[in-house]
């Protein structure tokens, strides 16, 4: 961990911005009405950095993800706001304007994703290195022979040893591990600038789980492609992340460099989950595991207010309940979306 | 794989072997063998050689053993009616009703499979609605009433179409279209439930965040994976085709095995019965059993584990 | 609703018919139904072949037709569910022998089985709701034999059958609570085909025999005036379809607000 804190943050600011997302709202239709799984979000990911957006499940971060990719479409889905991609010299592109055949061709080729469930992300009756190989011709003026060559190519980068064998392998055929790096080739077949990984580590066994970040990073260094790094777990945050947004109930109410928001987390979730976080983040030491009272609400019956004010320690009455902060920048690297983050309560929390 | 084709073919064979024993309880429960198989004027001396080669004398196994020996010889008895092996008349026959149930295949999973993926892909509008309106129809009405439906637009009232025989290939029209329509219902229903199922998959997501076209997504990705399932469901609808088959050949008064068959129950024509039983059953078995083959050659996860 | 009315129908057939159903008028043979010309509001669906009522005998032919499925449907999930409560408890060869009887039996058309029992056994009425009984009891026996294997796996039958709690006591006790609505669903989903069935094998002459009709031999009859009187084949054919169709509608509802999950 100590090994990821030297201070990138000045060298990080200076690189252009890959993704910057603008207000973007997601809202699903329901039967019980219309319900916001990601309300005004905002972030960006830069050059060779990796975002991490973390929070529970029901949080909006995958939401947030596939929003990027324009995969959350369908009737009962509406997505509004800017998402911007820098392709290069030029305008940056807005995924949200682009028609079919465009967004077609961002994905997969400027940005990509990697999705949770390598057991069924793979087409079962597809043999693997053709679904690499499906990536490139998708994109890339070649035929299918010399796609297939690259597909094998990509094997090795992913770590997969005796590549032209696997590629000829079913998916059921494959452990998790190999799945995911399978998933991973497929991502980056064609080199793209944004990698989206939402918790591609999450369904592995702990060692694999190890492996696949660190193939994860040594590939972005190599590439220097952006990273926005899906995770519910802080522990892998502290492996991976430059940056972290933390979401809950479908806003971001917290945003820092990651070695800022271990050692000083503003935002009393953050503080939350720091605590409720075995042998991990600062304190190592013999602190207890906290959990956080409650569970995050349904996002169809959020709380008025600030959402998380019921499970909050030091909600005030008439203030927490009334209204929904901003998210108020704090400097240039962080901001806060808490009402009461200047009070001296909340910073002498974090040390004591 | 070849275990599993051995397991099949044991499974396909002892379901035969039940159909035999079936057929051989009922022709027993009849009466005796020799004045059901044979016609009623045999001459003494031909009755006694059948008795002893049917050994009426002997044990119930044995005679079963016997019975099924006889089959196995080709020996399946003599016509009551028309005085010839069924042999030869199963043999007369079998072509128009194969060609008849082929052609009705043919247009059930050629209309039915793409109704099916229409339905599928632009589920909530008219046309999707419409379509499994129409298959929900196919589902409920029975051959004989399409049949007769048919029957009065087409020949009676239009005239376009003839209603009997199959003298000239117009003649295929009305029947086959009868013995379609409950197959397209049933293939679209299938096709519309295992699409949307697997249109849902995140491996289609997946071909979707890799920038793969659209037409491509559908056919290789969804219609591909929807397809396999339905290999095993048009298996089984064989013998729904059958069903049909035995009354929509009665209503066409077509020249195949359907009129024959529902004709000797009729008239008590057993042994032609107990052939066409046998014939349709094997028939089926070996269609099942090919189906399952064909399942397992084509879904890589069987075709590992087995 | 409809299903209710039907219901009432087929019992109280002999108050509702405006006519005697085997009443025959020969001056009135072949009278179209009361919309066409020449129709008389005193046979609203006109007459057949021998001047019968076609209103009064369609009624009457669905008490035939619906009591004869009816039974069936009976008999055929009586059969089916002893199999497959037999099957799902006592496992090992019983089950597998069972269940390759259920396996012969989807794989042989059962209108070929029919065939076969009318053969051998004649068109007796009671054969017949045997022979159509049989026609889908291994539906029964698969949902139940499942659901026999999966209450088996609760923690309270384990603990009931510590208790010293006899197998079919267990069966008695703690399946057939559980299998009550998928056994109303299947039965609903079932009855069209079997009510099917008996039109189909009637409509070709081996079902119910004359001076009895069902809907299915009527339609049969009719087929011979197809040209000069149609409706006589086609009114009974649509009773046919409304009476499948609400009840095949009633089993999809069913299926749904019970929530049951069965394969088709």
């Amino acid at each position: 961990m100590t090994e990821r804190m030297p201070n990138r943050d000045a060298a990080v600011l200076n690189l252009p911005n890959v993704l910057e997302v603008r207000g973007l709202n997601v809202h699903i239709a329901t039967d019980d009405g219309e319900l916001c799984a990601v309300a005004d979000a905002a972030f960006s990911v830069r050059d060779g950095e990796t975002l991490a957006l973390v929070g529970e499940s029901g949080a909006g971060k995958s939401m947030t993800a596939l929003a990027v990719m324009r995969l959350a479409q369908s009737a009962a889905i509406r997505v509004s706001g800017e998402i911007l991609l820098r392709t290069g010299e030029g305008e940056p592109l807005n995924l949200l304007a682009l028609n079919a055949p465009a967004i077609r061709a961002v994905r997969g080729r400027l940005a990509s994703m990697v999705f949770q469930e390598p057991m069924t992300s793979l087409n079962p009756v597809l043999r693997v290195g053709d679904q690499i190989a499906e990536a490139i011709v998708a994109h890339e003026a070649i035929g299918w022979p010399a796609a297939r060559a690259r597909a094998l190519d990509l094997l090795r980068l992913v770590g997969i040893a005796d590549a032209p064998a696997r590629s000829r392998t079913f998916p059921h055929e494959l452990s998790g591990g190999m799945r995911q790096r399978v998933m991973i080739a497929i991502a980056l077949a064609c080199r793209p600038r944004l990698l989206i990984a939402d918790e591609p580590t999450t369904a592995l066994d702990v060692t694999v789980q190890a492996q696949v970040l660190a193939l994860i990073r040594s590939l972005q260094k190599e590439l220097g492609m952006a990273v926005l790094f899906i995770t519910h777990d802080l522990g892998v945050v502290a492996q991976i992340a430059d940056r972290v947004a933390v979401m809950y109930a479908g806003r971001i109410v917290e945003e820092a460099p990651v070695r800022d928001l271990f050692a000083a987390p503003r935002h009393p979730y953050t503080q939350g989950l720091l605590r409720s976080m075995p042998n991990a983040g600062r304190a190592a030491r013999s602190h207890r595991i906290a959990p956080i009272p409650g569970s995050m609400p349904s996002l169809a019956r959020l709380p008025l207010g600030c959402a998380f004010h019921p499970r909050c320690e030091r909600a005030e009455p008439g203030r927490c309940d009334a209204g929904v902060p901003a998210l108020e920048a704090i400097g240039d690297l962080r901001a806060v979306r808490c009402w009461r983050w200047r009070e001296p309560a909340l910073a002498a929390a974090e040390n004591g | 794989m070849l275990r599993f084709i051995a397991w099949r073919l044991g499974r396909a064979a002892l379901t035969v072997l039940l159909v035999l024993v079936g057929c051989f309880v009922a022709i027993r429960s009849a009466g005796s063998p020799v004045d059901i198989l044979y016609p009623e004027d045999a001459t003494p001396e031909q009755t006694a050689l059948l008795e002893k080669q049917w050994g009426l004398d002997r044990s119930l196994p044995e005679q079963f053993g016997l019975y099924v020996a006889n089959l196995a010889r080709g020996d399946f008895g003599v016509s009551i009616i028309e005085r010839r092996p069924v042999t030869h008349i199963y043999a007369e026959k079998l072509q128009p009703t194969l060609q008849l149930a082929g052609l009705a295949l043919l247009i059930g999973v050629c209309v039915g499979i793409p109704l099916g993926a229409i339905a599928a892909l632009r589920r909530g509008r008219a046309a999707a609605r419409a379509a499994m309106a129409l298959a929900f129809t196919g589902y409920a009405v029975p051959h004989f009433i399409i049949a007769i439906v048919l029957i009065l637009i087409f020949s009676y009232h239009l005239n376009w179409l003839p209603s009997t025989g199959a003298a000239s290939a117009w003649h295929y029209v009305l029947p086959a279209v009868t013995l379609a329509l409950p197959l397209i219902a049933a293939i679209a229903r299938y096709m519309r439930s295992t699409m949307l199922d697997v249109m849902n998959q995140d491996y289609v997501r997946t071909a979707r965040a890799k920038g793969v076209a659209e037409p491509r997504v559908v056919t290789l990705h969804v219609m591909r994976n929807a397809l396999l399932p339905l290999i095993t469901v048009l298996g089984l609808e064989v013998a729904g085709l059958i069903n049909g088959s035995l009354i929509v050949e009665t209503v066409f008064s077509w020249p195949g095995l359907g009129k024959v068959l529902t004709g000797s129950v009729s008239r008590r024509d057993f042994p032609v019965l107990q052939f066409g039983v046998i014939a349709y059953a094997i028939a089926v078995v070996s269609i099942n059993c090919l189906v399952d083959v064909l399942y397992a050659v084509a879904d890589p996860r069987v075709r590992v584990e087995s | 609703m409809l299903a209710v009315l039907m219901a009432v129908v087929a019992v109280f057939a002999p108050w509702l018919t405006p006519h005697d159903p085997d009443a025959t008028q020969m001056l009135a043979r072949l009278k179209p139904p009361a919309f066409m010309e020449g129709g008389e509001l005193n046979h609203v669906f006109g007459t057949d072949q021998a001047g019968r009522d076609l209103l009064s005998r369609c009624i009457y032919g669905v008490r035939v037709s619906v009591g004869i499925a009816l039974f069936g449907l009976v008999i055929g999930c009586l059969i089916g569910t002893t199999l497959g409560v037999i099957s799902g408890l006592f496992g090992g060869i019983v089950d597998r022998a069972i269940m390759m009887l259920v396996d012969v039996f989807i794989s042989v058309p059962n209108l070929l089985i029919v065939l076969v029992g009318v053969a051998a056994f004649g068109t007796d009425i009671i054969v017949l709701v045997f022979l159509i009984g049989l026609a889908r009891w291994e539906t029964y026996a698969r949902m139940v034999r499942g659901q026999v294997l999966q209450v088996r796996e609760m923690p309270y039958i384990e603990a009931s059958r510590a208790l010293g709690a006899s197998r079919a006591w267990i069966a008695i006790r703690h399946v057939l609570p559980n299998i009550a609505s998928p056994l109303i669903v299947l039965l609903t989903l079932n009855f069209p085909s079997i009510l099917l069935l008996e039109s189909s094998l009637s409509f070709l002459g081996i079902g119910v025999q004359p001076p009895t009709a069902s809907l299915g031999s009527m339609v049969g009859d009719g087929r011979d005036h197809l040209i000069a009187a149609w409706w006589v084949a086609v009114a009974p054919a649509l009773v046919i379809v409304a009476i499948t169709f609400v009840v095949q509608m009633l089993g999809d509802w069913l299926r749904d607000v019970m929530d049951v999950r069965i394969d088709d």
